[in-house]
């Protein structure tokens, strides 16, 4: 009944809604979210030995249906059972959604998600709601502003949205290192001391030779050395103080989306940096939702770690509750991850069907 | 009531557990022949009858966590790796010194520039943009494997099933890296592996191992405790 509310809301706003199969090859899920979901989904084996699972989610395959159909973009409305591993209570839910792919106006695309998805909620009766709003892009652009090295960035990156293992990080960081490699070989030492990345694949040619691994389809010697020299040269760094200081007062940022744009512009005149298009982007995203009828905030730490995530996330809650109704976000790798020549825009949101009982207005 | 005790019914860990059982003072009957996998244990108070399954290490593992027998020997590697929140299904009772093998994740040596878990996280981040494909990494352990690596907070990598022969993967090309035991390290080293320096996933022995969801009376209870420190007065 609020399944089918929300899918006639979806369908009327111009949503295709595509035939999802409740099995599907498990290779995708796990290429692209990686071997951990393993353990949380139901996998299944078939006679002749591929491996499928009871779709655990239906973003996967609705992207998958759009690369094949070849379509340049499209707007999709999904919902049905989805079904997860879970320690306690059972492994079924009803999940409905919405994904916008292939649109190349990327601020509006997300406004469109966001109201779209207060639309579904108020659809089926939701009131008192609050989102939270965050955006790795603008993360990103903040440490590149405070000309945080390479590879530093991108550890920070991928753990952005786990603020232990983002700390973890960058107490790391800001210590001393061991001093590494050292018990390689002189003739390794003196390339790396001299960033002689040429010569160091050579040496590493010849090792992988005498070790007899293959020299194709692995790591090549000149991946290794080029990490070997990017560690070396990371060995002899720490993170200033007083840019990690300024990275926690940034993923401390916690305040109404009014007040995102000031919030940053503040940051920014403390800390003597500029963090590019972050105040403004804050500012359109409030212009275009502040109609809404719900509380906004803006969370500088708020991200999910999974690496096809690229761009802003939201949750919906109904206020004063901790598990969302709704989330959502940008996902801009997906498509080339599940093999999409060239980029495509990803935009979408997933509503919680089961979590909606209860707070309808009477 | 009758209380089962399973052990492994061949190798080096069961004449090990056999040795262990005379030490400590009980008398174990061994299967009549060859072909029969029954045995039974006597001279232990409380119990009106123990009997002795011989089965294989991982089984025994399997059946200590169904509650199809009450107790047990095997190594802590099978046991853990047969159910993901193992504690909650088994008692590790006694360590029992024999059966040594750490579960390790070991690399090429010649990826020089990995040397810990938080590298490995590095490789496998970019490995698919690098190399078109996941990091793969060959072996037995899937459920030690990925409590370990989720720990280390590191998701994107591809299990290979691997059922024997595992340190000859990364040379056959069929994984990247591996997960597996070692006792003395010479297999790895013989095959160009390293072991990471944090990389040893479980320190592994043989375990006198107590099912937690056997039904087991009053009496089998004590026979239990019976065994428990009779082990821990010999080991």
């Amino acid at each position: 009944m609020m399944l089918r509310t929300i899918l006639d809301t979806l369908e009327s706003s111009g949503c295709t809604a595509p035939e999802i199969d409740l099995l599907q090859p498990a290779d995708p899920f796990l290429d692209t979210t990686g071997e951990d979901l393993r353990r949380r989904i139901f996998i299944t084996q078939e006679n002749s030995g591929r491996t499928l699972c009871l779709r655990p989610e239906f973003t996967i395959p609705v992207c998958l249906g759009h690369l094949e159909r070849g379509w340049i973009k499209a707007r999709y409305a999904y919902g049905g059972k989805v079904f997860r591993q879970r320690a306690d209570g059972v492994g079924e839910f009803t999940q409905a959604g919405f994904e916008n792919l292939g649109s190349r106006n990327f601020n509006d695309a997300d406004i469109d998600c966001i109201l779209t998805s207060i639309r579904v909620l108020e659809a089926v009766g939701q009131s008192g709601l609050s989102m939270v709003l965050g955006d790795q892009q603008i993360f990103v652009s903040a440490l590149d502003a405070l000309q945080i090295p390479q590879a530093w960035k991108k550890k920070l990156i991928r753990s952005f949205g786990d603020d232990q293992l983002l700390l973890a990080h960058l107490d790391a960081m800001s210590s001393a290192g061991h001093e590494p490699f050292a018990e390689a070989s002189d003739a390794v030492r003196e390339a790396i001391a001299s960033g002689d990345v040429d010569a160091l694949a050579t040496l590493l040619t010849e090792q992988m030779v005498e070790d007899g691994l293959p020299l194709s389809g692995g790591r090549t010697a000149r991946a290794i050395a080029d990490r070997m020299i990017e560690k070396a040269e990371l060995a002899s760094q720490r993170l200033d103080a007083g840019k990690r200081a300024a990275l926690e007062t940034f993923l401390g940022i916690d305040v109404p989306l009014a007040e995102a744009a000031d919030a940053i512009a503040t940051f920014e005149k403390e800390n003597g940096i500029m963090i590019p298009l972050a105040g403004e982007e804050l500012a359109a995203r409030y212009e275009g939702l502040k109609g809404a009828d719900l509380s906004m905030r803006y969370r500088a730490s708020f991200g999910r770690q999974l690496d096809y995530y690229t761009g802003f996330v939201f949750e919906i809650f109904r206020s004063g509750h901790e598990k969302p109704l709704v989330g959502g976000g940008r996902y801009d790798r997906l498509m080339t991850l599940l093999g999409s020549p060239e980029e495509i825009p990803a935009v979408g949101f997933s509503v919680w069907v089961d979590r909606l009982e209860g707070g309808r207005v009477a | 009531m009758t209380l089962t005790l399973a052990l492994p019914s061949k190798g080096r860990l069961k004449e090990k557990a056999v040795e262990l059982f005379s030490r400590a003072g009980f008398e174990l009957d061994l299967p009549q022949d060859s072909r029969s996998y029954q045995g039974a244990l006597r001279g232990v108070p409380g119990a009106d009858q123990v009997d002795v399954a011989f089965l294989s290490a991982s089984e025994i593992a399997r059946e200590l966590v169904n509650g199809t027998v009450h107790a047990g020997i095997t190594g802590e590697d099978l046991a853990r790796e047969t159910v993901s929140d193992a504690d909650r299904y088994l008692e590790f009772a006694v360590k029992l010194g024999f059966g040594h093998a750490d579960v390790v994740i070991a690399v090429p040596e010649s990826w020089l520039d990995v040397e810990t878990m938080a590298d490995l996280d590095d490789v496998a981040a970019e490995f698919r943009a690098r190399h078109g494909r996941r990091l793969r990494i060959a072996t037995k352990y899937w459920n030690l494997t990925q409590s370990f690596f989720a720990g280390h907070g590191i998701a994107l990598y591809r299990i290979v099933e691997s059922l024997g022969a595992t340190e000859a993967a990364p040379a056959a090309g069929q994984a990247d890296t591996i997960v597996d035991i070692t006792s003395t390290g010479s297999t790895l080293r013989a095959n160009a592996l390293k072991v990471l320096g944090d990389g040893i996933i479980l320190k592994s022995e043989a375990n006198l191992i107590i099912s937690r969801h056997a039904e087991a009376s009053a009496g089998d209870r004590q026979a239990l405790d019976t065994i428990v420190k009779a082990f821990n007065a010999v080991s």
